[in-house]
């Protein structure tokens, strides 16, 4: 079972995307999903329009959340999260490039999310979120 | 307050006879301009107005007056004193004297006039003292242009502040910007070298391997390089909230989060206690990382690395020395390899030539000091001084919130491995 966890990746660039899903496919069996900007993640979550299909659209158990997106970031997401949260919080993982103190607190006091990783997600971050990886 | 319509205006007050129309005649015909009141209340009116003087006759000296006009002489502003003449009764018995002396006091000025009185004599004496009046008009307009000036002043001091703000933040946001979007491109570079080395093992010769694994290297070394510019800038620019600090925590923690630390953790030795310094946590935590990634690095090959930490006192400062058996670096050099890209080393061992500029500027923001002693092959002793502190003091674990899973800001010289 905990070899095939939903995971949910909220993140605007391709490449980084790609590079993720592949560290990610080490450690789950399960879905991986992808949305593409902040505006999708907080519709997604709060299974608003299309996402409130879960056939379709289940609700992940883990997210990796982009802080740096246009118009809706990171941070917004996190703020839409606390004000409305889904009906099954998943564990919120920030996955950025910045190592800025400033979006560190941030993410901190939003007091939504579980964890701060600054990219690449590597083997130790992977492992200290799904522990040891498959095969 | 400038530029009143009459600034002349002498206020009259004469109750009996044909005191009050005379006197105001006289000063009309002498160009002046009179208003004569009738009661307190006239009077109390016409002061709070602006006056340039009072003739006053001595039977207007009631109880009920007197109060008035303190009050007014008292509520007067810096530059004013103004003139009041008092004109003495007709026949004895005569207290105009006793009455002078009575509304005598600071910042008031009162001429007694004894009857029986010209009109030329009440003219010259009006002249002097508006004259004298129209000489603290002046040290008011003077005043008000200081003040005037002043504030243009501060207005200046606040429209710089407010442009050195902007440029500051402006600078912030440049700097967030190399952060995120400089680094992105190189962390796909690396990755996507990465992936090629592992998804196409088979099919990639030795030599395209290694091609790959100086992609890899060289985009690490570009990435080391923006993340140290940026720590400099940061430890440069940042708030530094000092505070006490707990050497001992804060050491376990630095050993603890730094990888490439700990994996040669059993070759640190730490002398405890090293006791409390005040300084600022986040900029500590840097600091020592660097030094403790320096002391393990430079070791010639085959050599185990062995680094001891321990403090001495210094007066009221607490010394923290980090020694190595490392190359060791030639007295030339020790006062080079604080400066930004300086480094002693060749290009064999890998750093960015930022590390210990860090901690030279972090600790002197801290009103510390750091230095060196070494020699070539045998090994070098870095030090950090710092004020010390009075147990107890916050311990760095229990401020870090070691529970949840956070990750400190990645390092000067290190970063955590990739996958591999």
């Amino acid at each position: 079972m905990s070899t095939e966890r939903t995971v949910l990746v909220v993140e605007d660039d391709e490449d980084d995307f790609f590079l993720t899903e592949r560290a990610l496919r080490r450690f789950t069996r399960g879905r991986i999903l992808h949305v593409e900007s902040g505006r999708a993640a907080i519709d997604y979550l709060a299974g608003n329009g299309n996402f409130a299909d879960r056939n379709v659209y289940p609700l992940p158990d883990i997210v990796f959340l982009d802080l740096k997106m246009d118009q809706v970031s990171g941070h917004d997401v996190l703020a839409a999260v606390r004000v409305n949260p889904p009906g099954a919080m998943p564990r919120i993982f920030v996955l950025t490039g910045s190592n800025e103190p400033r979006d560190r607190e941030m993410v901190k006091d939003s007091g939504v999310a579980s964890g701060y990783v600054v990219k690449p997600l590597s083997i130790e971050h992977l492992t200290s979120i799904f522990g040891q990886p498959l095969r | 307050m400038t530029g009143q319509p009459h600034p002349d205006v002498v206020l009259i007050m004469a109750p009996i006879g044909a005191d009050a129309t005379n006197i105001s005649t006289v000063l009309r015909r002498g160009g002046h301009a009179p208003k004569i009141c009738r009661t307190i209340s006239d009077l109390d009116t016409g002061m709070r107005g602006e006056c340039g003087a009072i003739v006053l006759t001595e039977e207007t000296l009631t109880v009920q007056l007197k109060p008035v006009l303190n009050r007014h002489f008292e509520a007067q502003p810096a530059w004013s004193d103004i003139p009041v003449v008092l004109i003495s009764s007709v026949g004895a018995p005569n207290m105009g004297p006793v009455f002078a002396a009575r509304l005598r006091g600071p910042r008031r000025t009162i001429t007694l006039l004894e009857r029986p009185l010209r009109s030329v004599t009440l003219l010259a004496t009006l002249d002097t003292l508006l004259a004298a009046r129209h000489r603290q008009y002046e040290i008011r307009d003077l005043l008000h242009e200081r003040d005037a000036l002043l504030s243009s002043l501060e207005s200046r001091v606040a429209e710089r502040t407010e442009e050195l703000q902007r440029m500051v933040e402006e600078m912030e946001a440049f700097s967030y910007s190399v952060s995120h979007d400089l680094r992105s491109p190189l962390r796909s570079l690396a990755g996507y070298a990465e992936a090629l080395q592992e998804d196409y093992a088979d099919e990639l010769p030795p030599g395209a391997r290694q091609y790959c694994e100086k992609i890899v290297r060289a985009a690490r070394r570009m990435d080391n390089l923006t993340q140290d510019v940026l720590a400099y800038t940061r430890v440069t620019r940042c708030e530094m909230e000092i505070t006490p600090i707990d050497l001992d925590s804060l050491l376990n923690e630095v050993i603890e989060q730094y990888p490439i630390l700990v994996s040669s953790a059993g070759s640190i030795r730490i002398h405890r206690p090293l006791g409390c310094v005040k300084g600022h946590v986040a900029s500590l935590i840097q600091c020592f990382s660097n030094l403790l990634g320096n002391a393990v690095k430079f070791v010639p090959e085959g050599k185990t690395p062995h680094v001891d930490v321990r403090m001495t006192s210094e007066g009221s400062r607490r010394r923290i020395w980090v020694k190595d058996n490392g190359v060791g670096i030639d007295q030339a050099d020790q006062a080079r390899i604080f400066r930004m890209f300086e480094r002693a080393a060749g290009k064999k061992v890998p750093g960015t030539g930022i590390g210990l500029a860090i901690v030279k500027k972090a600790v002197e923001r801290m009103g510390g000091a750091v230095g060196v002693t070494s020699s070539i092959g045998h090994g070098a002793e870095f030090w950090i001084e710092l004020e010390s502190a009075d147990p107890p003091c916050a311990n760095v674990a229990e401020i870090k919130n070691p529970a949840s899973f956070w990750p400190a800001p990645s390092m000067g010289m290190m970063q955590l491995p990739a996958i591999s």
